[in-house]
């Protein structure tokens, strides 16, 4: 039985819901040879701590009740402190200067503690640093949530794909356009109208800004091309338009060619060129797909085009990306 | 009609203005030229394009007049235009003058907008296009694009490209 001493830091809903996930398939994950113990859990609110497992289910309900948690530590306190193997960072995205995600990554990593995370501020602001801080330190990141959710984008490039090099990716990698796109398109209504539902049902935040201007797309686009096309980009280096003007009349338009307008991000390794732009994409092409769905094509020298898609966004899916990092750190690792 | 021909210079001064004086000489509109001295042929001579927009008779007579100074034609034919690009303009299309875009494709003497539909909403809404641009090549559907571009920058105006391109 292979064990892990797991801090969870950020207890929103991607930090509760990976918690969640880990308590619910404990006996699963033993059957399998792991046991995965939470010994901290980490918040604005202060933190929890047992060095022999958290009990995760008092815990939320303790946190659902609105009072503060046991301990008024910081996540920086915590890090030198407690016996951990893993820091899994799930705070809130900042792609100006990263914090406090990327202070909490380097932290961690300069204390020879592995890291897992789905904050993609951090990687855009700091790609090279932080992979440089891992070799140093002899210790793995691993950051598969960050991009696509549940689908398994970068392990796939660099497990299965490893003999292959890049090209291109190209893709929808914003759940909540694609769900305003099909949205607008099925019903022929309003970009306004069909964004004030998608906040009413939770699928776009009260502040959609940075997911319908393009700017979450394109950040995602820049740690795929840092990290798996070699390339050494920044986010001002992505030409960048969103979702906002797209009308039902274009749409209408669309499709009395045969297609459909989607966001689509694309980077290439040729002339550098990294674009976040509405797209005509036909019916029958293999980037025309629905709803709040994922899609990635990725374009290599040797297998040709991939194509890999999933449920982008969500606590339980982005859980399956961190779980799956998690694992594969406790085998190299622990 | 539209004719494109490949001339063969020497790659001297003065080359050039000796092709094109006999070819305006008998009252031929010049489309365009692609001069590239880059690409040198093996005997060291230079290859430029040339379109024309001419009659019959006016071609018998040019032909003759560029092998009287001595200049090759290696190849002459009618021009098609062969490449389409279809793709979407969202934005205050008309406020900012739809026919100065149309013109300045149609002026390229290379691409023509071959079709175009246009949706209004309401009238303070921005509406949306659907533009067909036919051209002679690839790289002239290429240099539409970057006019496009130039002037969807300038007018405010949102442009949807298809994907594949």
């Amino acid at each position: 039985m292979k064990t892990a001493k797991i801090s969870i830091v950020g207890f929103g809903s991607i930090g509760a819901g990976l918690a969640t996930e880990i308590a619910k398939k404990k006996d699963f994950l033993k059957i399998k040879g792991y046991d995965l113990k939470v010994v901290t859990i980490v918040d604005v609110d202060g933190a929890e701590i047992d060095e022999d497992g958290l009990n995760i289910k008092s815990i939320i309900e303790k946190k659902e009740r609105g009072e503060d948690f046991s301990y008024d530590k910081s996540a920086l306190d915590l890090i030198g402190e407690i016996d951990q193997d893993i820091l899994v960072e799930c705070t809130p995205s900042n792609i100006r200067n990263g914090n406090p995600g990327l202070n909490h990554i380097l932290t961690s990593l300069k204390n020879r503690v592995n890291v897992v995370t789905s904050n993609k501020g951090p990687l855009v602001v700091a790609y090279k640093r932080i992979m440089e801080t891992a070799k140093k330190n002899n210790v793995s990141i691993g950051y598969e949530a960050t991009v696509g959710g549940a689908i398994p984008l970068i392990n796939l490039v660099k497990g299965n794909l490893r003999a292959d090099e890049i090209v291109a990716i190209k893709g929808i990698l914003n759940g909540t356009c694609n769900y305003i796109l099909t949205k607008m398109h099925a019903e022929k209504r309003d970009y306004e109208e069909i964004l004030l539902e998608a906040k009413e049902l939770g699928i776009a935040e009260t502040d959609a800004s940075y997911d319908v201007e393009g700017i979450d797309t394109a950040s995602k686009l820049v740690i795929l091309a840092n990290s798996l096309m070699g390339m050494d980009v920044k986010y001002e280096d992505v030409e960048v338009e969103g979702v906002t003007r797209i009308t039902p009349e274009s749409l209408d338009l669309a499709d009395e060619l045969g297609c459909t307008i989607k966001l689509i991000g694309e980077v290439e390794r040729e002339g550098k060129r990294l674009k976040v732009s509405p797209k005509l994409v036909p019916y029958d092409h293999p980037l025309s797909v629905g709803g709040t769905l994922n899609i990635v094509l990725i374009k290599t020298d040797v297998a040709g085009e991939v194509t890999i898609s999933g449920k982008g966004a969500g606590p339980k899916e982005t859980s399956s990306a961190l779980l799956s990092d998690i694992l594969n750190i406790v085998d190299e690792r622990c | 009609m539209k004719i494109k021909m490949n001339l063969e210079l020497k790659d001297e001064p003065g080359t050039l203005a000796r092709a094109i004086v006999p070819i305006s000489a008998c009252g031929i509109n010049i489309v365009y030229i692609i001069h590239d001295r880059e690409k040198k042929q093996a005997n060291g001579s230079i290859t430029v394009q040339i379109t024309v927009e001419a009659e019959e008779e006016q071609i018998k007579k040019m032909r003759h007049s560029l092998e009287k100074n001595k200049i090759r034609i290696l190849s002459i034919g009618e021009e098609r235009l062969i490449e389409e690009l279809t793709f979407i303009m969202i934005g205050h299309i008309v406020d900012t003058d739809i026919k100065d875009t149309i013109g300045r494709i149609d002026e390229t003497g290379y691409a023509e907008i071959v079709d175009l539909e246009l949706k209004m909403p309401q009238k303070k809404k921005e509406s949306s296009a659907r533009v067909t641009i036919k051209a002679v090549g690839k790289e002239e559907v290429k240099r539409c694009m970057k006019i496009i571009e130039r002037m969807a920058f300038k007018k405010s105006i949102t442009i949807v490209y298809p994907v594949e391109l």
